[in-house]
């Protein structure tokens, strides 16, 4: 009887989006999802692990982006934000610190503020180019994760990132790596938590789309952790002593989403803007 | 068969609240650079082109002023976006009547940043923000 509701169930929400989409980018059940005794996704489910017994972050995930105080318009540092309680400062996609005092360096702080003046006109978003860690993690359109033994992979929709993340043992290289846009990443566990430590960045990253930078001197490490079946918890602690006094920690939020696609976005196919920034 | 019928009717609330698309977020980020969210303005004219394109989809539109066609260019959200929220390209055609709103870009009077999107009819085909994000 539960099989031929969930099926019904299925049925019904195929059918209520074949109308618009099915021509232009079919929806897909997403298998092995956890259902509650009603038959609904139960988002807060056991976290999925692979055959290694590690917990297993593969899917697709959408930001959930942390509460920022008012600022006039699109970019600004607005009053601070308390993080919810238990929780790191959560970071915005327009300002890292929103919750928090970032310690920035005088060259820092001042290269943020000429970026904001200027409406953020240098940011690579606007180019289509590759957006770091940080913009990554937070941007509106979504990121696949595809866990490995070896390597995880995001894939990410925005300007068609990829980022990889090796984690067959290997360390960070200490042979002055060329600047990369996505860095050079390693990962381990720690029990059930992922933890990923990149250098080798280039001197132009932006981790917010205020403008507060990264240069080649910085360092990210990354902690992940699949909470329950439908949430994803990544604690990020930013070092870079050019342009931070000291390493500070944000938390990005992610959920899990359920019975779709990355859809092909290729920036580059009409952008007509960057002329006239 | 309660719970069948009841999943019915949930998803028939769904692909009527999905036909009315609301742009939360954006790709491509570029509105601060590109537009003045202190120049609000709003056009009524016919659709000449869509131009259904990443990253931004794009909605030109002929405006009658003091009896001259002008030709406006508005930009919305991504394709992807507009299509995760129920919209297909077809959905507005060359000759359509619209009413736009939107915001100027700094230095283009007839480029805008749409923020909404309605048939004479009053019916709203698209809904964006002001400050995407």
């Amino acid at each position: 009887m539960q099989t031929s509701l969930r099926a019904a169930g299925l049925v019904v929400f195929l059918s209520a989006m074949s109308g618009p989409l099915s021509a232009q980018w079919p929806a897909f059940p997403t298998p092995g999802v956890p259902l509650t005794s009603d038959g609904e996704p139960d988002l807060e489910g056991p976290v999925p692990r692979t055959a290694d017994g590690k917990p297993d972050l593969s899917g697709i995930w959408e930001r959930v982006n942390g509460q920022r105080g008012p600022v006039e318009g699109q970019l600004g540092r607005g009053p601070k934000v308390s993080p919810p309680p238990g929780s790191p400062p959560r970071a915005h996609f327009f300002d890292i610190g929103a919750q928090t005092e970032v310690p920035y360096t005088p060259w820092a702080d001042e290269l943020t503020e000429q970026r904001m003046a200027d409406n953020a006109r240098g940011n690579p978003d606007g180019y289509c180019l590759p957006i770091g860690h940080m913009l990554y993690h937070l941007h509106p359109q979504p990121r696949k994760v595809i866990q490995t033994p070896d390597v995880i992979v995001i894939l990410y929709e925005s300007n068609s990132g990829v980022r990889q993340i090796f984690t067959d043992g290997r360390s960070l290289p200490d042979d002055d790596p060329l600047p990369w846009w996505f860095g050079y990443s390693v990962g381990s566990w720690e029990g059930d938590t992922l933890v990923v430590e990149t250098t080798g960045f280039r001197d132009d990253v932006w981790i917010d789309y205020n403008g507060s930078p990264l240069t080649s001197s910085g360092k990210i490490t990354e902690r992940f952790r699949r909470v329950n079946y439908g949430t994803l918890e990544i604690d990020i602690t930013i070092e870079d002593p050019m342009a931070y006094t000291e390493p500070f920690t944000v938390r990005v939020n992610q959920r899990i989403m359920l019975n779709t696609n990355l859809i092909e976005f290729v920036c580059l196919e009409n952008e007509v803007s960057s002329q006239f920034f | 068969m309660e719970l069948a019928t009841s999943r019915v009717v949930l998803a028939c609330i769904a692909l009527v609240v999905a036909s009315l698309v609301t742009a939360q977020a954006s790709a491509h980020h570029s509105f601060a650079s590109e537009f003045d969210r202190d120049q609000p303005f709003e056009v009524t004219g016919s659709v000449t082109s869509v131009q259904w394109t990443n990253p931004h989809a794009r909605i030109l539109i002929d405006v009658e002023e003091d009896g001259e066609i002008v030709n406006y260019n508005f930009e919305l959200g991504s394709p992807n976006q507009l299509m995760r929220r129920g919209w297909s390209r077809k959905d507005l055609q060359p000759g359509d009547r619209v009413r736009v709103s939107g915001h100027r870009a700094r230095n283009r009077p007839t480029v805008g940043r749409a923020t909404g999107i309605s048939r004479e009819n009053g019916e709203v085909v698209y809904r964006g923000v002001a400050d995407p994000d």
